[in-house]
């Protein structure tokens, strides 16, 4: 009997060790790959990745939706903080500028709902936000990504969301 | 017996990774609530997430919002349950709902929106009005009815996004009143 009670117990524990170890490694490697990606595609922008609005055939990632503007920075907070300016629609569109860790969680959001003017200033940081000016936003891991959205709609000028949107800055503090 | 558990071991180690795989990559809806033919799962987008789920929504919705400021629901059926299928009509009607903007966009079965030229792959609030409306997802338009083309989806789907909901949304998404999707006819039928 224990000729094969000892194989099926280690066939099952293998089994559920790589079973957890894959479920929770595919969040970072899917997210490692798309902050490789908006990476090298931003640099020539300051960083920040202003993608043109979703169409067919310039689809990167899965279920992005096109009523959507999407503006997106990849960050590492290894080498210091990073400033990010969020510029408020005119219009009066939902917009949000939301933070994700490097395993995909959504660990803060801000939208317009708490804009107090046409711009927010953000400082994101590994450290707690202690007591100095601004809104300090403490990230879990050093890595992630930045994105801004803002709506449009069938009666958005699309020329000038996109001119406003270009106000999303994500500007790295060297030695913070 | 140590080549047994060896065997044994590497067995394992390829059913763990494949099951995983296939969990993920698979056909398997995020299931959560169900209303009508919508389902919707409250940990999207949140931090405390359980590792399948988070897995799953990596794959098939990375970078989704937390549920303050957006709700998703997404129908995979038909209101009588059948899966939705590219080569069928659908009328798709409903009215306006408590939160702040909406939004409809249909996606092919791989989760990209659906590469037909079309340029009907989404509808909202702007388009469909505050009041009660009337739209339709079928591979070719209808006379004047607001259109989510489904021509080269296969087995398609379609995201409701709720922008900024409000409490009843959050607090009882089973109770909504959301859009229906009724199947009218199929291929040489339409």
């Amino acid at each position: 009997m224990t000729r094969w009670l000892v194989p099926l117990a280690l066939f099952l524990a293998a089994a559920l060790a790589a079973f957890w170890f894959t479920l929770n490694a595919v969040p970072g490697m899917i997210m490692g790959k798309a902050m490789d990606r908006i990476s090298s595609t931003a640099a020539a922008s300051g960083g920040v990745l202003y993608a043109p609005r979703l169409r067919e055939d310039n689809q990167t990632i899965v279920r992005a939706s096109p009523d959507i503007l999407y503006s997106v920075c990849a960050f590492d907070l290894a080498a210091g903080d990073l400033d990010i300016t969020v510029p408020w629609p005119t219009d009066g569109n939902y917009a949000s500028v939301s933070f994700y860790d490097a395993r995909t969680n959504n660990f803060a959001v801000i939208s317009d709902r708490e804009a107090e003017g046409a711009l927010t200033q953000l400082r994101l940081s590994l450290h707690s936000p202690g007591d100095g000016p601004g809104t300090t936003i403490q990230a879990p891991t050093p890595q992630g990504l930045a994105l801004y959205r803002r709506v449009i709609d069938a009666e958005t000028d699309l020329d000038a969301a996109d001119a406003e949107r270009r106000a999303f800055t994500c500007t790295p503090l060297s030695g913070t | 017996m140590i080549w047994r558990s060896a065997l044994a071991i590497l067995l394992g180690l390829v059913t763990g990774i494949a099951a995983a795989l296939f969990l993920v990559f698979g056909p398997v809806e995020i299931g959560g609530l169900k209303n009508g033919p919508w389902r919707s799962n409250e940990n999207i987008g949140a931090s405390d997430a359980g590792p399948v789920l988070r897995a799953i929504v990596a794959r098939r919705g990375l970078l989704a919002l937390n549920r303050s400021e957006t709700v998703y629901f997404t129908a995979w059926e038909d209101d009588q349950g059948r899966p939705l299928d590219a080569d069928c009509r659908y009328a798709v009607s409903g009215q306006d709902m408590p939160t702040r903007w909406w939004s409809l966009t249909l996606y092919a079965e791989d989760d990209f929106l659906p590469r037909n030229g079309d340029d009907a792959h989404a509808l909202t609030r702007t388009d469909l009005g505050e009041g009660e409306w009337n739209a339709i997802a079928a591979p070719e338009p209808f006379g004047s009815t607001p259109w989510l083309s489904t021509r080269n989806a296969g087995t398609f789907a379609i995201t409701l996004r709720l922008y900024h909901p409000e409490d009843v949304v959050r607090d009882a998404p089973e109770s909504l009143s959301l859009p229906s999707v009724q199947l009218l006819d199929c291929g040489s039928d339409s």
